[in-house]
């Protein structure tokens, strides 16, 4: 069971809410915060920093808002330790739309999240 | 007597089975089914172009396009139809008004702006003050949000060539004292623009004796449609801006070599405006007009202000307002708890509602809105009181 499906087992609005909280909850503080590690297109200010070690993907972030934080958990998820080669096939947007994410979020969140996957890719190569 | 379920059942969006609890009326109020239909009217029976055509569908629209022009002056009294100009919304106004002064504004003059304005109304100041040389300087608050009258006396004392200012904050709600405020700015020798974005479906508006230069207005926050708003204000000052674009009905007689321009109101509008929007805008002026939902609002803002008091939320600005409310809350980001209204069906605006720097000024990076028109019911201010205490104990819960 990944996380995803444990997002779309929460078939209500509330429940998804407390699993993205959960899940903000469980991803470590940032607390060097750099300004280049800034994520631009969330609505509230958002850092996701991306490291390669030993060609693994090593991703660590933080969100003022929970919710934003509770997606970069999930969006983590599929990234988190992954060998370079492996990270470029994940379709993520497939996963979002699996699952419903995207009726759940406000267009503008939605935005928040996308800016955050395409950092990733970014780093991706 | 004011009826809200009568006023409400106007609104054919608020009586849809998926409904929202709408709040977010200080961004867009719904439009009005005599809005809806004067527009269709427009597009369905006789829509041709205005003014210029002599064939009876161009002479139909002209018509109803003039009504409106009528119907903004009669409302707000302003002292001739040739002062209401027709724009696409109060952003287009200013900044009408702020590139028709650029003859006038020179390197070293003085543009005066309130600590609480809405980008529109700073950000085409700065482009103003960008072209000419001029410099913008800032009417601060007191520590309720309030503006620092005492201040602004010291600015004035400056030679201020404009003064732009709210008439309502969009974000405090606060109503400003207009009149004190454009009286002393004309004493002090200085043009004023007021902001009436957020004032016009609130409060009565009598333009002469407010005794601004200009006033700018959008027809989306009264009832009525989007592209559509309205520059007016005292006909000698709007005389004296040049006009922002060329083209169209705004010229007299035009060669390869010079160009006159026509009389006002034309000589400010361009090209073919908005023309089924004009024609709903001058419905949305007769509902606004008969309204008479001041005793309800005030009902209902004082019903929303007690129930927040019982919660762990701080609200931004004290003193006189529209029935517009913007809080925080200690610990719980407003993008969070605007998420959670929202999958409870509540529409309310969270950010910084375009006013960075009035955020800036108060320490935050936004706020969430709540901002109440007559449609709304005692019922409707519960039911979000309720949704912000679940949405705040949730988030505490999962801190």
């Amino acid at each position: 069971m990944s996380l995803f499906d444990d997002f779309a087992a929460e078939k209500h609005f509330e429940g998804r809410t407390r699993f993205l909280l959960g899940l903000a909850r469980s991803l470590p503080r940032l607390d060097d915060k750099h300004p280049e590690d800034e994520v631009s297109g969330c609505e509230a200010r958002t850092w996701l920093r991306v490291d390669v070690a030993d060609g693994k993907l090593a991703l660590r972030g933080d969100s003022e808002a929970r919710i934003v934080k509770g997606l970069m958990a999930l969006l983590f998820s599929l990234y988190q330790g992954q060998a370079l080669a492996d990270a470029r096939h994940v379709d993520a947007r497939a996963e979002f739309e699996q699952v419903g994410l995207e009726q759940f979020l406000s267009p503008s969140r939605a935005n928040g999240l996308y800016a955050m996957l395409a950092k990733i890719h970014g780093e991706l190569g | 007597m004011f009826d809200p379920a009568a006023f409400r059942a106007q609104f054919p969006a608020l009586a849809a089975e998926d409904a929202l609890l709408y709040l977010d009326n200080g961004a867009s109020t719904q439009t009005a089914q005599a809005v809806l239909d004067a527009m269709a009217g427009y597009y369905q029976g006789y829509r041709a172009n205005v003014h210029r055509a002599g064939h009876p569908w161009a002479a139909r629209a002209t018509a109803a396009f003039e009504q409106s022009r009528d119907a903004v002056k009669d409302w707000l009294k302003v002292e001739r139809r040739e002062a209401v100009i027709f724009t696409s919304g109060t952003t287009a106004a200013i900044n009408l008004v702020a590139w028709g002064l650029i003859d006038q504004v020179r390197q070293g003059d003085l543009i005066l702006v309130s600590a609480m304005e809405h980008h529109a109304n700073l950000v085409p100041w700065q482009l103003l003050a960008r072209r000419t040389g001029a410099t913008i300087k800032v009417i601060p608050l007191d520590a309720n949000g309030r503006l620092d009258l005492a201040a602004y006396d010291q600015l004035l004392a400056l030679k201020p060539k404009l003064v732009a200012c709210c008439h309502v904050s969009n974000t405090l709600g606060l109503i400003n004292p207009v009149v004190e405020i454009c009286a002393k700015a004309r004493a002090a020798g200085a043009l004023s623009l007021i902001d009436g974005a957020q004032a016009v479906a609130h409060l009565e508006v009598d333009i002469q004796a407010i005794g601004c230069d200009f006033y700018a207005f959008s027809g989306h926050k009264m009832f009525g449609p989007t592209g559509v708003g309205v520059l007016t204000g005292r006909l000698s000052s709007l005389g004296e801006l040049l006009p922002f674009m060329g083209g169209g009905e705004m010229i007299d007689k035009v060669s390869f070599d010079a160009v006159s321009f026509n009389a006002l109101p034309h000589r400010l509008e361009a090209g073919t405006g908005p023309i089924a929007e004009v024609i709903g805008l001058g419905e949305a002026v007769k509902l606004v007009q008969a309204l008479d939902a001041g005793a309800h609002e005030r009902q209902l803002t004082e019903r929303l202000l007690a129930g927040l008091a019982k919660l762990p939320v701080q609200v931004l600005g004290q003193g006189e307002r529209i029935s517009l409310v913007s809080i925080t809350v200690p610990g719980v980001h407003h993008s969070d708890l605007a998420h959670y209204l929202a999958g409870k069906g509540i529409a309310v605006r969270a950010g910084h509602h375009c006013t960075q720097p009035l955020h800036g000024l108060l320490g935050i990076a936004g706020s969430l809105r709540i901002a109440l028109a007559p449609y709304n019911a005692a019922a409707e201010v519960d039911a979000c009181l309720a949704a912000l205490a679940d949405g705040i104990s949730l988030f505490k819960e999962m801190a």
